[in-house]
């Protein structure tokens, strides 16, 4: 159901829209660029507070997934603006060898980008994924992430 | 190995038909969806042994 947020005066309120406050999350299916899911499994679901949205994300990918580049994914709601400040860490883990923290980092209002984070300058810097970043993406790894966010 | 030998090999270890699994819901691939697949898993694995496609 939508939220039905904002209430107005001498509206009647009903079950239906106060349960909806604290109803389950929703599943989606994320839309990416520069990642094809083949026969990946996808974990993907938000759930709606007013103008708060938190969403969780993971994908795992199977024998025919593939990062080619960026990994970018569009938001199953809009954020009401872009920030330059990271959403959160995310997860981009080399099954059974390394986990890497890498940042959720909103690139426009209706898209966020999983970036890694390149630790070899004295600053860390933020750097795009690609099929080789943060290290050569195969069968069964995965990327994670949580987070909440301003809706429009 | 080539563009072509890693569809090649793609296409022979996994034939069709080719499952997604989207939040628990087993999703069969369409032709179109998997030949993009192996088309992408080709590209990064040329991409990831430092060639060109």
């Amino acid at each position: 159901m939508a939220t039905p947020f904002p209430f107005v005066a001498s509206t009647v309120l009903t079950a239906a829209q106060l349960n909806s406050i604290g109803e389950a999350a929703t599943s989606f299916t994320p839309t990416w660029t520069n990642y094809t899911r083949g026969n990946g499994t996808t974990i993907a679901y938000y759930t709606q507070v007013n103008k708060l949205v938190y969403i969780y994300v993971r994908e795992t990918l199977g024998s025919t997934s593939s990062v080619t580049g960026a990994l970018r994914m569009t938001l199953p709601i809009a954020a009401v603006r872009q920030q330059s400040v990271s959403l959160a860490l995310c997860n981009l883990n080399d099954t059974g060898t390394t986990a890497f923290v890498g940042l959720v980092q909103s690139l426009s209002t209706t898209q966020v980008d999983f970036r890694a984070i390149n630790a070899a300058a004295t600053y860390a810097l933020q750097a795009n994924t690609s099929s080789t970043v943060p290290f050569t993406w195969t069968n069964t790894d995965f990327f994670e992430a949580g987070w909440v966010y301003e809706s429009v | 190995m080539t563009y072509d030998e890693y569809v090649a090999l793609c296409k022979a270890e996994n034939p069709p038909p080719l499952y997604a699994h989207v939040n628990g819901v087993e999703i069969e691939l369409t032709p179109e969806e998997y030949e993009d697949a192996v088309d992408h898993w080709a590209t990064m694995r040329v991409e990831q042994d430092g060639g060109d496609e």
